[in-house]
C-alpha cells in the first residue's frame, strides 16, 4: 500500500509544472495535425489513394507494367498514380535516396526490369554494408521466400504510419528528457533530498518509486504520442494495406512478413526505446545531480544520433551506432542488412534492438541503484 | 530621515496579509514582533519594493519606494537568504556593491573592510557554498550594509545563528543603528529586547502595537506572551 | 556607468563559472574536431590530390569529351586513372536528370539543362514571376561555362558550420537560460531587486552578458572550425563558385562569400538564440522548458513536415536559423519581398533574427519588471 501510495506521489511530482503540461499538449495537438495534414493535400492526390485500391491484387507482371506505362504517358494523376511512384522508387534508384546511381529509361519498365533492378540495387546494399557471406545467404534465403511476380497491394496508409515512428520517437525523447530530468535532481534542487533520504521508507522505496513512475510515464507519453500519429491515419484513410506484404511498403526489403507484422515491431522498438530514454535520463538526473545537465545530455545525444554518422565500412561501429531507437525507426527505402548473430539464431535490427534495449535498461536500473546506495546509504563500520 | 508607512495593505485572492497599517520610523532600531503568518515579511518585502502593494504608500522623506533613489538608500536582509554558491565571499559583497552602485575600488575596500567587521576576511576567498549557516548568515549582513544604508531592513537574521552570534549580531546592529532606521524582524524577543528603542507588534496583518518600550513597562517577554495568546 | 563594467563582468562570471557551460564548451571543442576530421575517412590522400589535378580547367566540351571515355558505370566507380573527375561528374550528375545518362550532355546542353531545371525547382517552389526575372539576372550574373576549382576545404568549412550552429544553439538552451532563473532557483532575486540597479540595469546587462557569451562562442567556434580545416584539408577555393558544390543554385556567390554570409546568418541566430533562451524563461520561469523548446524547434527544422504548397508556412521553416545556414540553401530560390522590392532570404533571416531578438527582449524586461516576490 505504502509503495503505491508513494508512487502516486512520484507521479504527481513529474506533472509538478503547469508549463511542462502545456507543451505536452501543444506537442500532442501538433502531432496529430502533422499526421492529419496528409490527407487534406490535392483533391486529386486523395482521389488517386482512393482509386489505387482497385489495383489490390494485381500481378506484377509484363500487363501491369505496360498497363502502368500507358497510363504515366496520358495522365500525372489517377489510378496509376502511386503504383507508379512505387515502381520508380526500384527503376530510378539513384544517389540522393542512397549510395549508389543507378538508373533505367523510362522504356525499359518491364517486369524482367524491376526484378533485376531490385535484386541487383539490393546485391549493391549487400556490399555498401559489408556483410558477411553468412549474412548474405541469410538474405537470399530470406528473398527466396517472397514469390514472384509479386502481388500488389495498396499500402499508402501503411507508409504514412511508418513515416511517423521516427519523428514521434525523437519528440518523445525530448518530452521525456524535460519531465523526468528532475526526478532525482529535483530533490536535491528543492531541498526535499535530506527530508526524503532520512525518512524511514526513503532508501528502500525511494529508487524503485522513481524508477517505476518514469517507466510508466515514458510508456503512457510514448503510447499517447503514438495514438495522435495514428488517430488521423485510422479516422481519415483507414489503414488499409496492413496485411499486404513489406516489400509493398520497402521496395528493397527482402523480408517476408505481413506489414503488420513489421508496424507491430516499429511499436514494440519505439515503446522500449521510450522506457529505455526514461531510465537514462533518470539515471543522468542522480549521476549529475542536476536536472538541465541530465536533459541537456540526452538532447545532446539525440542531435548526435539525428545529424552524426559513423562510415558502414567500421562495420561494428556503424552497427552499433545504427541499433539507436532513432535510427532503427529511420523511415528510409534502404533496409539495414547488418545482422546480429545471437545463439545461433540470426536477427534483424528490429529484433535486436528491443533485446539490446531491455539489457541496457536492466543495467541502467542497476547503476541508478548502485549510485543511490552509494551516495544515500552507508554501513557503519565502527567495531563495537 | 523619517520613513513613513501609510495605510499600507496587501491582498491576495482570500486573504489579507497586511491590513491598512500606518507607522513612521526615523534613526535607530526598530523590533518588529509577531507570530507565524502575521505579515511581517510580506511588510518588509513593500518596504524593500519587491512586492507591490495594493493600496497604500510608503516613503522616505518624501521619496516613493518604487524609485532608484529610493533603492540607493536600502539595506535589505531576507529570511530565506540565497546565494551563488561558485561565488566566494568577497566576490558575491563586490557584486551586490555593484548592484548598489558603488564604484569599484571603493566597493572592494568596503568589502574588505565589511568582511574583517563580520569575521569572515580569513575565508573571504573561500566559496560560500562551504560555509556555515551562521557564516552565511554574516556575509547576508555584510551585503545589507555595503552601501551604508540609511534603511536597513532585518527579516528573522537572527534564525539559525548560536547564542555567541546573536550576541555579536545584535552589537553590530545596535552600533548601526544609531544613524540608521533599523527595522528587525524577529521571534526571539531577547534580540530586540536590549537594542530596540521602539516596537512594532503585528497579528494577522495589523499593528496591534507601536511605540517605545523600556523596563519600566514590564517584561517585554511577557508582554508579547500575553498578547499573543 | 562605472558600475555596470562590473555589474557585467559579474554576470559574465556567472555563466562561466556554470559547470555547464565548461561542459558544453569541451563538447563543442570535441564536435567540431570530430566535424573536421569525418571527410578524411570518406577520403584518401591520393582523392585529395587527384581532385586537385583540374584546377583551373574550364568545363567546357572539351573537358567532358575527354571526361566522357574516362566514366565507368555512369560516373559511379573511381580508381586512379579517373578521380581526377569525380567532381566534374558530380556537378553534372547534380544538373541532369535522374534518368539520364551522363556521357549524352555536350556542354552547351548541360548549361541549358541547367537553367531548365533551375527554371523549374522555382515553379516548384511556387516562385511569383517578379522572383523569377530577379533569379535570371542573379544567375546571368555567374560565368559559364564554368571553372573547376578545388575546394573541398571551404565546403568542409561551409558544411560544418551547420554543427556549429547546433552546439552556439545548445549553449544557449543549456547555458543561458539559467541566466535569470538562477536569481529565483538561489533566492538571490530578492536582494538584486531590492538594489538600485537591480531592475531595468541588471536585465539589460544580463542580457549583454548573454549575448556577448554567445557571439563570442561563435565566432571562436568559427575559428576553431576554420583552423581545423585549414591543417587538414587547407583554405582552397575561397574564390570558387558556389555552383562546384551546389550546381542548381542561381546564387552569383564565391565560396569565399558564402562562408562570410554564413557567419553574419550564425551570430544573427547566436543573438536570436540568447535572446529566447533568457527571455522566455524570465517569461516563464522554467529553463528546462525552455530548453525543451529550443531543442525540439532545432530538430523540427530538420524535418520536412510542410509541404512547398503553404508557401509562407514552408518559408519560415526555410528561414529557420538551422535551415538558413545550411549549404543547401543556396538551392531554395524563394525570396523576400517588401514593397515590391525582393531581397535573399541571406539578407532577410540575420535581420528578422535580430528584429525578434529584440522583441523577446522587450518582452522578457516587461515580465523581469513586473517580477515580485511573493511567498514561496
Amino acid at each position: 500500500m505504502l509503495f503505491w501510495t508513494l508512487y502516486r506521489y512520484e507521479f504527481k511530482k513529474i506533472f509538478s509544472h503547469r508549463i511542462k503540461l502545456l507543451i505536452l499538449l501543444a506537442i500532442a495537438a501538433f502531432l496529430f495535425i502533422v499526421s492529419a495534414q496528409r490527407y487534406f493535400s490535392d483533391p486529386s492526390e486523395q482521389q488517386s489513394w482512393k482509386a489505387e485500391q482497385s489495383l489490390d491484387g494485381r500481378i506484377m507482371d509484363e500487363n501491369f507494367f505496360t498497363e502502368m506505362r500507358e497510363a504515366f504517358d496520358q495522365e500525372e494523376s489517377g489510378l496509376w498514380y502511386f503504383a507508379t511512384l512505387y515502381a520508380r522508387k526500384v527503376f530510378r534508384y539513384n544517389e540522393s535516396q542512397s549510395i549508389f546511381h543507378s538508373s533505367e529509361e523510362q522504356e525499359e519498365w518491364t517486369e524482367d526490369t524491376f526484378y533485376e533492378t531490385r535484386k541487383r540495387v539490393i546485391d549493391e546494399f549487400a556490399d555498401a554494408f559489408y556483410l558477411t557471406r553468412e549474412e548474405r545467404e541469410y538474405w537470399d534465403e530470406m528473398e527466396e521466400s517472397n514469390p514472384k511476380p509479386f502481388i500488389y497491394r495498396s499500402t499508402t496508409d501503411v507508409q504514412n504510419l511508418r513515416d511517423t515512428y521516427q519523428f514521434t520517437m525523437t519528440i518523445t525523447c525530448l518530452l521525456i528528457a524535460v519531465f523526468l530530468s528532475g526526478s532525482f535532481a529535483g530533490e536535491s534542487e528543492d531541498k526535499t533530498d535530506s527530508l526524503i533520504y532520512s525518512s524511514k521508507c526513503g532508501h528502500k522505496y525511494a529508487v524503485a518509486t522513481k524508477l517505476i513512475a518514469g517507466c510508466t510515464f515514458s510508456l503512457a507519453i510514448g503510447i499517447m504520442m503514438l495514438l495522435m500519429t495514428h488517430i488521423p491515419v485510422a479516422i481519415f484513410g483507414g489503414i488499409h494495406g496492413l496485411d499486404a506484404p513489406w516489400y509493398m511498403v520497402m521496395p528493397f526489403s527482402v523480408m517476408p512478413v505481413k506489414a503488420w507484422k513489421m508496424l507491430l515491431l516499429h511499436t514494440v522498438v519505439y515503446l522500449l526505446g521510450c522506457i529505455l530514454t526514461g531510465l537514462l535520463v533518470m539515471m543522468l538526473s542522480l549521476l549529475f545531480d542536476r536536472s538541465m545537465a541530465a536533459a541537456g545530455t540526452v538532447f545532446a545525444l539525440i542531435l548526435c544520433d539525428l545529424f552524426g554518422s559513423v562510415p558502414t565500412h567500421m562495420r561494428v561501429l556503424s552497427q552499433i551506432r545504427y541499433l539507436t531507437p532513432i535510427s532503427v525507426l529511420l523511415n528510409s527505402n534502404v533496409p539495414d542488412m547488418r545482422l546480429t548473430k545471437l545463439c545461433g539464431t540470426n536477427l534483424i535490427s528490429f529484433q535486436t534492438g528491443p533485446l539490446l534495449y531491455s539489457l541496457c535498461g536492466l543495467l541502467l536500473v542497476i547503476i541508478t541503484a548502485r549510485i543511490f546506495r552509494r551516495r544515500y546509504c552507508w554501513k557503519n563500520n565502527s567495531r563495537r | 530621515m523619517r520613513l513613513s508607512v501609510d495605510r499600507l495593505s496587501k491582498q491576495y485572492k482570500n486573504k489579507i496579509a497586511v491590513d491598512r497599517v500606518s507607522f513612521t520610523l526615523s534613526e535607530g532600531v526598530t523590533g518588529l514582533l509577531g507570530a507565524n503568518g502575521a505579515g511581517k515579511t510580506t511588510l518588509m518585502r513593500m518596504m524593500t519594493g519587491i512586492l507591490a502593494p495594493t493600496s497604500g504608500e510608503i516613503t522616505a522623506d518624501g521619496i516613493a519606494v518604487q524609485t532608484e533613489e529610493y533603492r540607493s538608500l536600502l539595506g535589505y536582509l531576507p529570511q530565506d537568504f540565497g546565494y551563488y554558491p561558485e561565488f566566494t565571499a568577497k566576490e558575491f559583497i563586490q557584486y551586490i556593491a555593484a548592484l548598489k552602485g558603488l564604484e569599484k575600488r571603493h566597493a572592494k575596500r568596503k568589502t574588505d573592510e565589511l568582511l574583517e567587521v563580520v569575521g569572515l576576511s580569513d575565508v573571504a576567498n573561500k566559496k560560500i557554498k562551504t560555509f556555515s549557516g551562521g557564516m552565511k548568515q554574516r556575509v547576508g549582513i555584510a551585503q545589507a550594509i555595503v552601501n551604508d544604508p540609511k534603511i536597513l531592513i532585518l527579516d528573522e537574521p537572527t534564525a539559525g545563528l548560536d547564542p555567541k552570534e546573536r550576541v555579536r549580531f545584535r552589537n553590530l546592529i545596535a552600533e548601526i543603528g544609531e544613524n540608521t532606521i533599523v527595522l528587525f524582524s524577529t521571534h526571539i524577543v531577547s534580540d530586540i529586547d536590549s537594542i530596540a528603542k521602539s516596537l512594532l507588534m503585528m497579528r494577522d496583518g495589523q499593528i496591534i502595537y507601536e511605540g517605545a518600550w523600556d523596563n519600566e513597562q514590564g517584561d517585554l517577554e511577557k508582554f508579547y506572551m500575553e498578547e499573543f495568546e | 556607468m562605472k558600475n555596470y563594467g562590473e555589474i557585467y563582468r559579474f554576470e559574465i562570471k556567472k555563466i562561466m563559472k556554470n559547470r555547464l557551460t565548461v561542459a558544453m564548451l569541451i563538447v563543442t571543442v570535441l564536435f567540431i574536431l570530430i566535424e573536421a576530421l569525418i571527410p578524411k575517412l570518406y577520403m584518401s590522400k591520393e582523392m585529395e590530390e587527384g581532385q586537385k589535378v583540374l584546377e583551373g580547367a574550364v568545363i567546357d566540351d572539351a573537358l567532358l569529351q575527354e571526361m566522357y571515355p574516362k566514366l565507368i558505370d555512369n560516373g559511379t566507380v573511381w580508381t586512379a586513372d579517373n578521380f581526377q573527375y569525380e567532381k566534374v561528374a558530380e556537378i553534372e550528375n547534380g544538373i541532369i536528370p535522374d534518368n539520364a545518362r551522363i556521357r549524352e550532355y555536350s556542354a552547351d546542353e548541360l548549361y541549358r539543362e541547367r537553367e531548365a531545371v533551375i527554371l523549374d525547382l522555382m515553379k516548384e517552389e511556387r516562385l511569383a514571376d517578379e522572383e523569377i526575372v530577379w533569379w535570371q539576372n542573379e544567375n546571368a550574373k555567374i560565368d559559364t561555362p564554368f571553372t573547376y576549382r578545388y575546394c573541398q576545404g571551404t565546403i568542409n568549412f561551409a558544411q560544418g558550420m551547420s554543427l556549429t550552429l547546433m552546439c552556439i544553439m545548445l549553449i544557449s538552451a543549456l547555458c543561458l537560460s539559467t541566466v535569470f532563473t538562477i536569481e529565483h532557483r538561489q533566492r538571490t532575486d530578492q536582494i538584486v531587486i531590492s538594489c538600485r540597479n537591480g531592475r531595468k540595469e541588471t536585465y539589460l546587462l544580463k542580457i549583454a552578458a548573454g549575448l556577448s557569451v554567445v557571439i563570442g562562442c561563435s565566432i571562436l567556434s568559427a575559428a576553431l572550425l576554420a583552423g581545423l580545416i585549414a591543417v587538414l584539408y587547407g583554405i582552397n577555393g575561397l574564390n570558387a563558385i558556389v555552383q562546384m558544390e551546389i550546381p542548381l543554385s542561381a546564387y552569383s556567390f564565391t565560396m569565399g562569400q558564402f562562408i562570410i554570409v554564413q557567419m553574419i546568418v550564425m551570430i544573427s541566430a547566436a543573438i536570436l538564440f540568447a535572446a529566447f533562451a533568457m527571455a522566455i524563461s524570465e517569461v516563464v520561469k522554467n529553463s528546462l522548458a525552455v530548453m525543451g523548446i529550443m531543442v525540439g524547434l532545432f530538430i523540427f527544422g530538420q524535418l520536412e513536415l510542410i509541404p512547398p504548397r503553404y508557401r509562407v508556412l514552408a518559408q519560415i521553416k526555410d528561414m529557420l536559423p538551422s535551415n538558413q545556414i545550411s549549404i543547401w540553401t543556396l538551392m531554395k530560390y524563394r525570396l523576400v519581398g517588401l514593397g515590391g522590392h525582393y531581397v535573399t532570404t541571406y539578407v532577410a533571416a540575420p535581420i528578422i533574427y535580430v528584429f525578434i531578438a529584440i522583441i523577446l527582449i522587450v518582452i522578457g524586461k516587461v515580465a523581469y519588471d513586473r517580477f515580485q516576490v511573493t511567498g514561496r
